[in-house]
């Protein structure tokens, strides 16, 4: 992202092989911002929030978020609507990044407030591709800075 | 001999007197001698006579023979029809034209539970239950007036009245008898307390039944879309792993790259028997190990594949509209033209009824069976294959017949199965099609069947419901 590499890429996806793929998939797309792995929904609102583990915590929240709907401990759908019905983080983009490819649910998705919805690629070199793909996106996407 | 021959003989008889008297007058005024000739016509006069009565006596007698005859046989008509009365299991009553009861037999009086002698002189009223008894007199007046038949010679199923005010139901048969300036109507009684009573518990065995068969199927189709689900889910899930085996044996692969570029340079720092281990490691084990795994992540996501499409198949709601199955064959079989002709196949379509179902079902239906029977011809037998159908009450059936090289007995079970191939392994495929084919035919309301003989060839037969159950058109 254009914009200061502040921006710091909060990936929450529980399956840690998938994690790992995007992370290296990312950088070979010359992302370089920092990427932070979380493994699962109340995680990553503590996070957002600042709460429990991460109360007193002084990270930036000017974040984009690649978020995965088969969380443990509350589901993606949850994190996404907690997130957009607060003033602090409802600026947050979202990218939704999951192995779902049912309309409905992905209207859902939208519905909720999420910036863009990507379906998982089952096979892994389109999976490789898609995440590249992203990168290249994120590389001329602007963030809020946030506050 | 009739009295009238005998009055003409005493006619005869008188003059001859009269003859005889003038006769003799006038003999005793001394004309002439005795009349003997007129004496012995005379005689003969009163002969003729006695035969003549003789006769008619004779034919009093047999005139009374005839007559008792006739009485006897009477007798016996009237003792008959009088006993078929008597003992008809049927009740038989009959009535005047005011609908008063001539008479009652026997099984009436059981049916009715009255006896003739309380009956006969009654209305007919007495034995219906309101309101037909009050009714029962305008309708016999109004056919008595207009002559139009509502029940006489026509029958119909009513309701009785029994003396102790009980009511069930009876079949009634009235005829009508045209006596000599009278009429009246005989009227059958059968009673139907039995029939009405047998349909009515198999009406309640019937709804029973119907009952449970919907259970059954509820719960079929319930655990028939467990099953499907769990193949979705399952399948599903099952992708996950594989991205990230996929996904690793390429980081590993561009790992030994790395370590391969590095290789040369570091090679001379590395004694013998260690340098040509890693050499080894590096061109020969782990290429060889990572073409292992990924060759077993291409099976497994070929199976999955097959999994989700079958459950897909399973799942997918179906459009249903009338097909020119004629039509589609056709365009399927241009599909195969190719291996049609390299093969010399020959196809002969027989006329095929219309069929309504889902089109892009059953192209994969005929598509599958039709490649199949190509593609398993006997090598040396130029290739025929007939596809005919017809229609019948509630399925249409049609039919895949190949001249190839058959399939064993055993065997016939497992082709159904998914990933299951049997014989000779020379045609490429993955054992999936005709699991498919019965997938989508089973969503039709219908079946798949194989009758085969090892080298003579193959008939597959299925069958699509005229009308689908209802919810199958829409799975899951």
């Amino acid at each position: 992202m254009p914009a200061e590499e502040s921006v710091t890429i909060l990936l929450v996806e529980d399956d840690p092989g998938h994690a790992r793929l995007i992370e290296r998939n990312l950088r070979r797309a010359h992302i370089t911002n920092e990427i932070v792995i979380l493994g699962d929904g109340q995680q990553a609102l503590d996070y957002l929030f600042k709460e429990r583990t991460y109360a007193g915590a002084t990270h930036t929240l000017s974040l984009l978020l690649l978020l995965d709907l088969n969380l443990p401990q509350l589901d993606g759908y949850q994190v996404l609507a907690c997130l957009k019905a607060d003033a602090r983080t409802k600026h947050i983009p979202v990218i939704i990044l999951t192995t779902m490819d049912d309309a409905y649910e992905i209207e859902r998705c939208y519905a909720l407030g999420c910036s863009v919805f990507i379906t998982k690629p089952i096979a892994y070199k389109q999976f490789e591709e898609a995440i590249r793909k992203l990168g290249l996106f994120l590389s001329i996407v602007q963030i809020p800075p946030g506050k | 001999m009739s009295a009238k021959h005998v009055h003409h003989q005493i006619e005869a008889l008188q003059q001859q007197v009269a003859s005889l008297r003038s006769a003799l007058t006038s003999s005793t005024q001394g004309q002439g001698g005795l009349p003997l000739d007129l004496l012995d016509a005379l005689q003969v006069s009163l002969q003729e006579l006695y035969s003549s009565e003789g006769e008619l006596h004779q034919q009093h007698d047999d005139l009374v023979v005839v007559y008792q005859q006739a009485e006897a046989v009477l007798r016996d008509s009237e003792a008959r029809t009088r006993a078929i009365l008597q003992t008809a299991v049927d009740a038989i009553i009959t009535i005047d034209t005011g609908g008063l009861i001539e008479s009652f037999n026997p099984a009436a009086e059981r049916l009715f539970g009255y006896t003739a002698d309380e009956v006969l002189g009654q209305n007919i009223s007495m034995l219906m239950p309101s309101p037909y008894r009050e009714e029962h007199d305008g309708y016999l007046a109004r056919y008595l007036q207009t002559g139009d038949p509502h029940i006489i010679g026509i029958g119909r199923e009513v309701c009785a009245r029994r003396r102790d005010g009980t009511t069930f139901p009876v079949s009634l048969a009235v005829s009508e008898v045209h006596l000599a300036g009278r009429r009246i109507f005989t009227g059958i009684v059968h009673d139907l307390t039995a029939r009405v009573q047998a349909e009515e518990a198999l009406r309640r065995s019937r709804d029973e039944l119907e009952v449970r068969v919907q259970e059954r199927t509820a719960e079929l189709t319930a655990a028939n879309e467990e099953i499907k689900r769990f193949a979705y889910i399952v399948s599903h899930d099952l992708r996950a792993p594989l991205i990230n085996l996929e996904g690793f044996a390429s980081e590993l692969r561009i790992a030994c790259d790395v370590l391969q570029a590095a290789l040369p340079a570091a090679l001379p720092y590395l004694e013998a028997p260690q340098r040509a281990d890693v050499s080894r490691v590096l061109d020969q084990d782990i290429p060889e190990a990572l073409g292992f795994i990924e060759t077993s992540v291409t099976r497994m996501d070929h199976l999955i594949r097959a999994i989700l499409h079958l459950s897909r198949l399973g799942r997918r709601d179906l459009h249903l509209e009338p097909l020119d199955m004629q039509a589609l064959v056709q365009e399927t079989l241009q599909t195969l033209a190719h291996q049609l002709a390299q093969r010399q196949v020959q196809v002969t379509v027989q006329p095929l009824p219309t069929v309504v179902a889902d089109r892009i079902a059953m192209e994969q239906i005929m598509g599958n069976l039709l490649a199949n029977a190509v593609a398993y011809l006997t090598p040396g037998r130029p290739g025929e294959i007939v596809v005919t159908g017809e229609r019948r009450p509630d399925v249409t059936v049609l039919h895949v017949c190949d001249n190839g090289r058959g399939i064993a007995a055993e065997d016939i079970p497992r082709i159904f199965e998914p990933f299951r191939r049997v014989g000779r392994q020379d045609v490429p495929g993955e054992g999936m099609g005709l699991a498919y084919v019965q997938m989508l035919v089973r969503r039709h309301g219908g079946d798949i069947r194989c009758h085969s003989t090892l080298g003579v060839g193959t008939t597959f037969t299925f069958t699509i419901a005229h009308q689908l159950a209802e919810g199958e058109a829409h799975a899951g």
